[in-house]
């Protein structure tokens, strides 16, 4: 390397160096002391029993069925959120792509549920299901107790989630959308592509690596679900999910050695499906431009 | 292939000027017809509003006799070369060749089959497996033209198929399109902005501004008989010298002399009215002698600028001894408003022979034949007829 590349390159870091510095703190260090908690007997109850303990912690957490219950219900709510998400998103993206009259004011109210608070939502939602008081059983001329059973318990959250944040979804795909040169679509109609032979042949290929990138980031955002569950059931009726049992053994229980455990599996649940996804959708954050 | 009618299309958005306004042509059977103009001219809108990725507003637009107007783009059996390409950048070249007649559903063997002549007569057979971002501007450009005609439509539409490739493969492209088409016997609509394509291309160009058509003829009859003002100053590079004159007692007067009344055609004997006078700037001869032609425009002129570019000279000659009229109601005014390619600024060129030396600020002496002069109304821009001659 010549003179004024290593110049160069010692310029970059330079230029970086607040941002690393950043990250570090706010990432890196709680990362780190969370997972050095989780190899401790830490609980705040007993702050004499504190002691190294290696990976006994995790070893109870892994074989307790409340992770496992947990885990289930995180990737049930996971899984039908995003994909109830994407299919929504992706009419949404359309439409705000295609709208030519009222162009922003489309754009605007579709936006309008993302900016709202989660608790505010999680709340709104469940004043909606309410038995009595909620318009879902008057508009549908049910009695339906919506949130003491495990199964209508799981569609109010997981109704609430898309509600919420299809918006974020819509808006990825349209970003998407809006780099697909107009040309190619008018190119596939003039070589006789009906509508869907344009959607399905040219739109939805090109759109994959922004696809990709947006049910990574929804997915990742689903798996921490945290605010739409505790203010709707606190856990309730069997919908415990992941954070909840972090917050519950951390915060409530003041067991940060086995609480650090908890977050430091979540952790490991998200990087895993983070890397799933970079490996099977072939998303490279470069390639989705 | 097919001959396409257009009959009084018009296309315009609600409050603003039309962009098509009221158009009637007819491509014949193999033509290889050029739509030229000016950029926001309509020429690009005109294409679209044929293979139909525009409606109309107002017209009809028949293929072989059948209204087409009212269908859908891949209703209408027509190809067309995007000036960016438009090849689909997921697919490889064979595939994106291919795409037309897949969506066509024809059998897998018949689908290879021209896809391989294609590729063949393309020069594509050792690209079929690359994706299009790996190919050159060259290589790109004839995938999209693979893509075109592997179809066998009814016409082909190229919309500045050539604007983005470099000067030399243009040319090269230029030529290879003229024996494409000639080997196909295909009717082909090609829009372009270039006059040199407009002029080498097609068998039959329509000239375009505003939305209207000005022209429309074979090349050398639109250069040689332009009907109006903005034709005449459209083709020809560099463009055709414009200057104010009137015809009155004496003849044509001239801000650099007199033409008698002899030379003009007679329809003008008696007239009086201002009018702009075209003189291609390859219509001044140098005059080495006293000798020139019976009906001839002398002129003494002085060199202010000098080209050479080898084969010819351009000369641009001086102002002031034409003692030009500038400022409102001038050339400048009018030629403005016609065309971006004749300005107030322009300056009168004549072209000679490259092996003619001429010094800068050196007197010439010239003649122009009466026979090469141009005439044409000083307020419409209409060529005025009969004009001098039918030139052939």
């Amino acid at each position: 390397m010549t003179e004024r590349g290593r110049a160069e390159r010692r310029l970059g870091w330079w230029l970086s160096a607040p941002a690393l510095v950043a990250m570090a703190l706010v990432t890196v260090y709680p990362i780190a002391y969370a997972f050095w908690l989780s190899l401790f007997r830490h609980d705040l109850r007993f702050p004499e029993q504190r002691g190294f303990v290696g990976w006994a912690n995790y070893a109870s957490v892994l074989s307790s069925p409340v992770w496992w219950q947990a885990l289930t219900n995180t990737l049930l709510i996971t899984a039908a959120s995003v994909a109830v998400e994407l299919v929504l998103g992706f009419a949404m993206a359309l439409l705000m792509h295609r709208a030519t009259v009222g162009r922003q004011t489309v754009r605007a109210s579709i936006l309008v549920p993302y900016a709202i608070i989660t608790v505010v939502a999680a709340l709104a939602w469940k004043f909606a299901f309410d038995p009595t008081t909620g318009f879902v059983n008057a508009l549908l001329g049910l009695q339906q107790s919506w949130l003491t059973e495990r199964w209508s318990a799981f569609l109010v959250i997981i109704a609430t989630e898309i509600w919420k944040t299809t918006p974020f979804m819509a808006l990825l795909l349209l970003a998407g959308l809006a780099l697909i040169s107009e040309d190619l679509i008018r190119a596939a109609r003039v070589d006789g592509a009906s509508a869907w032979q344009r959607l399905r042949h040219v739109t939805l290929p090109l759109m994959k690596p922004t696809i990709g990138v947006a049910m990574l980031f929804r997915t990742l955002d689903a798996v921490r679900i945290f605010d739409t569950v505790y203010v709707q059931t606190r856990g309730g009726q069997n919908t415990e999910t992941l954070s909840l049992v972090a917050y519950d053994t951390l915060i409530v229980r003041l067991n940060l050695g086995l609480g650090s455990a908890v977050a430091a599996l979540i952790f490991v649940v998200v990087a895993l499906i983070a890397w799933g996804f970079l490996r099977s959708f072939g998303v490279s954050l470069e390639e989705s431009r | 292939m097919a001959t396409i009618e257009l009959e009084n299309v018009s296309k315009g958005f609600r409050g603003g000027t039309p962009v098509l306004d009221d158009i009637t042509l007819t491509i014949e059977e193999g033509e290889f017809f050029i739509l030229v103009g000016p950029s926001g001219c309509g020429k690009s809108t005109l294409l679209n509003a044929i293979v139909g990725l525009e409606q109309l507003s107002a017209g009809e637009i028949r293929v072989d006799g059948q209204r087409v107007d009212h269908l859908d783009p891949k209703d209408r059996d027509m190809a067309m070369v995007f000036q960016s390409y438009a090849l689909y950048p997921h697919m490889t070249v064979r595939e994106n060749i291919a795409f037309p007649l897949r969506l066509a559903g024809l059998p897998k063997a018949e689908i290879a089959s021209r896809v391989a002549a294609a590729a063949e007569m393309l020069e594509l057979a050792a690209i079929l497996d690359q994706k299009p971002a790996r190919l050159s501007g060259g290589q790109r450009q004839r995938v999209a033209m693979g893509r075109a005609l592997v179809r066998k439509p009814k016409a082909f539409l190229l919309d500045e198929p050539l604007s983005n490739l470099d000067a030399r493969l243009r040319v090269q492209t230029r030529s290879e399109l003229a024996r494409l088409q000639q080997r196909l016997g295909a009717t082909m609509i090609y829009v372009t902005h270039d006059q040199t394509e407009a002029m080498t291309l097609g068998h039959r160009v329509a000239i375009l501004n505003g939305g209207r058509i000005q022209q429309v003829g074979a090349p050398r009859e639109l250069y040689r008989n332009p009907s109006n003002l903005f034709v005449a100053g459209f083709l020809g590079s560099p463009g055709m010298n414009l200057i104010p004159a009137r015809i009155d007692g004496a003849g044509l007067v001239l801000p650099i002399g007199t033409i008698d009344w002899k030379s003009l055609p007679p329809g003008f004997a008696g007239r009086k009215q201002a009018v702009l006078v075209g003189i291609r700037p390859e219509h001044f001869h140098r005059a080495r002698t006293d000798e020139s032609p019976p009906h001839a425009l002398r002129v003494e002129a002085r060199a202010e600028w000098v080209e050479w570019l080898g084969a010819e000279t351009f000369v641009q000659l001086g102002p002031q001894v034409f003692d030009l009229p500038a400022g409102p109601g001038g050339v400048g005014e009018l030629a403005a408003g016609q065309s971006s390619t004749v300005t107030s600024a322009a300056p009168i060129v004549a072209r000679f022979d490259g092996t003619e030396q001429v010094a800068v600020g050196s007197p010439v002496r010239l003649w122009v034949d009466a026979e090469d002069i141009y005439l044409f109304d000083a307020n419409s821009g209409i060529t005025l007829s009969p004009s001098p001659s039918q030139r052939t």
